[in-house]
């Protein structure tokens, strides 16, 4: 199962863990077996034959974000989530994956998505009608963490819609549910190829896909294609859809949005789509300012905690995960965060009394007042 | 591979649990596995072979300085040993639980306390790891000037315990010149305290626990000095005609008492892999039409060949006609910036340098952690590699690099770069590479090359560890090493680890424990 | 016993030269000892080493601990060991430096290996007049964080302050003096020079840069030749990031009354 990432696991056995130091779950719990090296090191023995597959391993393979913190920082670049994934779906089919795994397929199960609730109904209450009924060609595809923890970015985008004068995007009506993002992330793979195969069928009439959430963007667009089920449409980030419109149309803006700020590149952005300028242009476009930037920044930035199924099986950690993060915040002593994934913004609010944490869409939202006429 | 069960009474563990809680230990075989080694290399050839080395019984991670106080009384009464680690850097083994035990990670403790601004000075926990570290004091505007290769996998524990050495050392001192005060539980069970000496009254406690790597208590907080993020950097490549001109110049810079932060000085070999890196394109203009034949006969199977008879390559290629390529950093106001780079610049030319211009320095600067990522892909497809860092005053220099060079050089492939340099010394940083054979004759063949480098090294005079410490791999030499003087080191032993539980089989051979086993 | 290695700047010494005559003789060598122990010239350097006596000019040459390389060491029980010439090591802990500073407790060197130097090129006085003692610890912190090592600095408050300013015929009045003194290589010393008005130029410090023989004598014989000056070390301590002298630790004691009821 593990021959391909052969010289991969090889590589990290020998290295002297250069990455650790970039790795938040390795920092954070401070276990030498968590790290990219402990994981792989111990992998490598078990793609050897010298060690069993047991549930102590299965264990182990969930101790990841699956950020790509160590990949940026590795200079042969390896890959470790494709190795865990791997180690994952056997883990999961064979029944040795943490009980906290199956406890959320079973919890998963009930409406599709990874919060036990009827999303689409709360959608409905977030959203007029109108955008329910009209068979558009472009749809935005709302990830069930934005429903689910931060409503109001469903709300942001379409209010910002309206004042730039988009009128042709429609919400993803079909029973919503998730894009399956966490499942593939946990190794529930056959349950993963259920759902994608519905949305697949679902999505496939849309020319662009819009969404909100990198990482529902980047299974979409790439995750599907390797199992078959490559969409038709465009599959686009928010950023990637507004720019054009935003640096086009002349729109009025409220003065009173010129606050310090930092922006917190989520991994999923940064590192799987690569979208690390974008976001800026856009807080610099609408305030005139470049945000404050984290020391880890742009595609060496850390993860909130939230990544992978990490907050699945490792609560505590991944909690205390983002509250490092937030420490160089509150050192910079600025009152405003800004990110765009709504693991992120939930994350970090979880883990911060006083920060106001937005999402890229609700800040230019409450930057722009609306197109001057 | 077989994991022994560890060797715990339930009645230990229920103690252990009360001091650090449920999550603060672990006694899984995969924990136990994974703290089986540190980046020493003959536990990677070993691994190679999937072979083990020593697994600790129980791996626990302390919160703060009272919870490990706790720890090493509760070892005290079981007679358990205690092994620190940190990052798992180290090369010499000095974390191997060489007879089981308690490895205590010190990763729990990873806090930068306190940055004062007005002495210059920061405080922080044992367990920040080197980079974390610097990126906080840099987020403040300040740094601690301290840049060795393991900056990405070392904690500052592991820095102090083994008394590292970063690239910028001839600036800003080795980690024990930086170190003011420590925090240190000993193997009493004590809190010890030590206080800033420096040109001042005292004994100089710090002194005694830099450097004693594990064996006399563990490090738990550090008070540091710190400079302010200089406003300028400016680098420079050189060329030498060889070592002998390099050295020479090399000195001669250094006891100008001008302090630039890199000079590196790389012998023929080690320029010639240093032109490896992708973005180099000065130095490889400058030795067109050589680079080329000699990059493949490293990246290609003739490394192979060369591994298999060092006798009849290491002389050629010590012979290269690539020169000797000097690095050099500088940092500060910009006005001193330019004046030391003058200066030195007369120094070289005086002594037939060739300028290469600011690439070479750029190139290095930018691939400076790069070195570290080379030992995988070696390991990957059948050599193994491993680095010797000596040191010694400049009158033997050149002396002590032939020295080694020879004695080495028919075992492996050996090449060396003047690393660090002061104004009455420097360090020779040796490289060697060798094939890997079956387990037992890589083992034999890695202690061969050890053994008949650190000799020559003390047959010259040399010290035989600049950076790196001494661990399990040299502790045989640390006799010969200290001479009388170890009776110093034995009575410090006495005193703060009367029960012989701390790193038990590191640093140095121990006669009492020689004498038990007669007994 | 003196010899000196000139490729590696090392002198080999019997302790018990004082440091007067130490110095005489590396001067007619043009090199000098870069040590002068605030408890005077006459002092021996055995009592320099055992005391770790502190250095006037540290912050170019370091202390006593920095300058000694090496050397040969009796312990109290009679133990004799030569410690080996090297710059740096990591081999276990620094027997020289543990040596050094213990008043014998852990041995005495019989021979002493010390760094030299070559003889300042140039040396030039600077006075900085500062409106407060804050500032002018702020003149000095940014010289030392710049690398600007002076062979030394003084700040020199009210009384003092205006009583030099006097001395040198000079009008102005300040609350603070700073007064330092720059030594080696000519184009650095100069370049030095430049850099710290540089680096308190938005401060608008006024500087004096006095050259005059008579003047320069004036301030080596009130700052520095004065004897002994052991009002120094307390007085400049934060300024290389060192705390000031603080009594022994608990830990510290503990050990000397180990060492004396159990010597080496």
């Amino acid at each position: 199962m593990l021959e391909t990432f052969s010289k991969l696991m090889e590589y990290c056995t020998y290295c002297p863990r250069l990455c650790q130091s970039a790795c938040p779950v390795a920092m954070t719990e401070g276990n030498e077996s968590f790290s990219p090296w402990g994981l792989m090191q111990t992998l490598n023995q078990l793609r050897k034959g010298e060690i069993p597959l047991d549930s102590e391993l299965a264990a182990l393979s969930y101790k990841c974000l699956t950020c790509k913190a160590c990949t940026t920082q590795c200079e042969h670049g390896n890959e470790i989530p494709p190795v865990l994934h791997e180690v994952r779906k056997e883990a999961v089919a064979r029944e040795l994956a943490p009980p906290e795994i199956s406890g959320f397929l079973n919890k998963f199960h009930k409406h599709n998505n990874p919060f036990s609730k009827d999303l689409l109904q709360k959608l409905k209450n977030i959203l007029p009608s109108k955008y329910f009924d009209m068979n558009p060609q472009t749809i935005y595809y709302p990830s069930c963490t934005t429903i689910a923890k931060c409503p109001e970015v469903v709300h942001d985008t379409f209010e910002l819609f309206e004042k730039l004068k988009i009128d042709f995007v429609g919400v993803y009506p079909e029973a919503i549910q998730c894009c399956g993002y966490p499942l593939i992330s946990g190794g529930m793979e056959y349950d993963f190829i259920d759902l994608a195969e519905v949305n697949f069928h679902a999505l496939k009439k849309y020319k662009t896909i819009v969404s909100g959430s990198p990482a529902c963007v980047y299974t979409l667009r790439e995750t599907y294609k390797k199992y078959d089920f490559g969409l038709p449409g465009k599959v686009v980030t928010i950023n990637e859809f507004l720019e054009p419109y935003l640096h086009n149309i002349n729109y009025r803006l409220k003065k009173s949005m010129r606050t310090k700020l930092m922006y917190h590149d989520p991994c999923y952005l940064s590192r799987y789509l690569n979208e690390v300028s974008l976001p800026r242009e856009l807080i610099a476009h609408v305030s005139g300012y470049q945000p404050m930037e984290f020391f880890d920044h742009g595609e060496c930035t850390h993860c909130s905690g939230q990544g992978g199924c990490y907050s699945i099986t490792s609560k505590e950690a991944s909690d205390e995960i983002a509250r490092r993060r937030l420490e160089e915040v509150v050192e910079k002593k600025v009152q405003t965060l800004v990110t765009q994934c709504p693991s992120c913004v939930h994350k970090f609010r979880k883990n911060s009394e006083r920060l106001v944490v937005k999402d890229l869409i609700s800040y230019l939202n409450d930057s722009i007042e609306g197109v001057k006429e | 591979m077989q994991f022994e069960p560890p060797k715990l009474k339930k009645h230990f563990l229920d103690h252990l649990e009360a001091i650090v809680g449920p999550d603060g230990y672990s006694v899984k075989n995969l924990d136990r596995f994974n703290y089986s080694r540190d980046s020493n290399f003959k536990s990677t050839i070993r691994i190679h072979h999937s072979a083990l080395e020593p697994l600790p019984d129980v791996i626990v991670w302390p919160k703060d300085t009272r919870q490990l106080q706790a720890l090493v009384r509760l070892a005290i009464r079981t007679k358990m040993p205690m092994i620190p680690f940190g990052g798992g850097s180290g090369v010499c083994g000095g974390t191997i639980a060489e007879t089981g035990g308690m490895i205590v990670d010190m990763k729990k403790m990873y806090r930068l306390l306190k940055v004062d601004s007005a002495n210059l000075l920061a405080t922080a926990e044992a367990g920040i790891m080197g980079y974390t570290l610097e990126k906080e004091l840099q987020r403040k505007g300040y740094t601690l000037g301290h840049f060795p290769s393991s900056i990405l996998c070392a904690s500052l524990g592991g820095y102090l315990a083994a008394r590292s050495a970063g690239q910028n050392s001839t600036r800003y001192g080795k980690i024990e010149d930086m170190v003011r005060e420590l925090e240190v539980v000993t193997g009493q069970g004590e809190i010890v305290q030590t206080r800033d000496v420096e040109n001042g009254d005292g004994l100089d406690l710090n002194q005694i626990f830099t450097g004693s790597e594990g064996t006399l208590g563990f490090i738990t907080r550090a008070v540091l000095k710190i400079y302010p993020l200089a406003p300028c950097q400016a680098f420079r490549g050189l060329r030498f005609k060889n070592m002998k001109t390099g050295i020479e110049a090399v000195r001669r810079i250094m006891q100008t008492g001008l302090k630039p932060s890199v000079v590196r000085l790389y012998d023929e070999i080690d320029t010639l892999l240093f032109m490896g890196y992708k973005k180099n394109k000065g130095i490889t203009e400058v030795v067109k039409g050589l680079a080329s034949p000699l990059k493949k006969l490293f990246m290609s199977t003739s490394l192979w060949g060369a591994l298999s008879a060092p006798k009849l390559v290491s002389p050629v290629l010590q012979h290269l006609p690539t020169g000797c390529l000097l690095i050099l950093m500088h940092e500060g106001v910009e006005r001193l910036v330019r004046e030391e780079q003058k200066i030195i610049m007369e120094i070289c030319r005086d002594l037939g340098a060739e300028d290469l211009g600011e690439e070479p320095g750029r190139v290095w600067h930018e691939h400076r952690y790069s070195v570290s990522y080379k030992a995988s892909p070696l390991f990957h497809s059948g050599a193994f590699i491993d680095t010797i860092e000596v040191a010694t005053t400049w009158d033997k220099m050149e002396a002590l690099y032939s020295a080694m060079l020879k004695a080495m050089s028919s075992h492996c492939l050996v090449m060396a770069h003047l690393s660090h340099a002061y104004p009455e010394g420097g360090s020779f940083y040796f490289t060697f590479l060798a094939s890997l054979g079956g387990l037992k004759k890589s083992e034999a063949l890695y202690d061969l090359i050890w053994d008949k480098g650190i000799t020559a090294c003390q047959e010259t005079g040399g010290v035989i560890s600049h950076h790196h410490g001494v661990g399990r791999l040299k502790k045989k030499y640390v006799d010969r090493e200290w001479g009388g003087g170890a009776a110093l080191y034995r009575r410090f032993k006495d005193y703060y680890d009367p029960h012989g539980i701390m790193n038990p089989g590191k640093l140095i051979e121990l006669k009492r424990e020689k004498k038990e086993k007669v007994a | 016993m003196f010899h000196l290695h000139k490729i590696s700047l090392i002198a080999v010494v019997d302790p018990e030269m004082r440091v007067i005559d130490y110095e005489q003789k590396l001067n007619a060598e043009g090199l000098t000892s870069g040590y002068r122990p605030v408890t005077g010239m006459q002092t021996p350097l055995s009592a320099c080493l055992a005391e770790r006596t502190a250095n006037l000019f540290f912050l170019k040459y370091g202390g006593i601990e920095e300058l000694c390389v090496g050397g040969a060491v009796v312990t109290p029980q009679g133990v004799a060991f030569p410690i080996k010439d090297y710059p740096r090591a990591a081999t276990g802990c620094d027997l020289r430096r543990v040596v050094i500073g213990s008043r014998g407790l852990l041995g005495q060197f019989r021979e002493g290996s010390l760094k030299v130097f070559p003889l300042p090129e140039a040396l030039v006085w600077g006075l900085a007049l500062f409106e407060g003692p804050e500032a002018a610890l702020e003149g000095v912190r940014r010289m030392v964080g710049s690398f600007i090592r002076p062979l030394f600095v003084r700040i020199m408050e009210e009384k003092e302050g205006s009583g030099l300013l006097r001395s040198l015929n000079l009008s102005e009045e300040a609350k603070v003096v700073l007064a330092f003194k720059l030594g080696g290589l000519k184009g650095m010393v100069e370049a030095e020079r430049e850099a710290v008005m540089k680096l308190n130029e938005a401060d608008n410090v006024l500087f004096h840069w006095p050259v005059r023989p008579a003047e320069v004598e004036v301030l080596d014989q009130t700052l520095i030749v004065r004897e002994p000056c052991l009002d120094f070390w307390t007085k400049y301590a934060p300024l290389a990031g060192r705390n000031p002298a603080s009594p022994a630790t608990d830990g510290e004691e503990a050990l000397k009354k180990y060492l004396r009821e159990n010597p080496c």
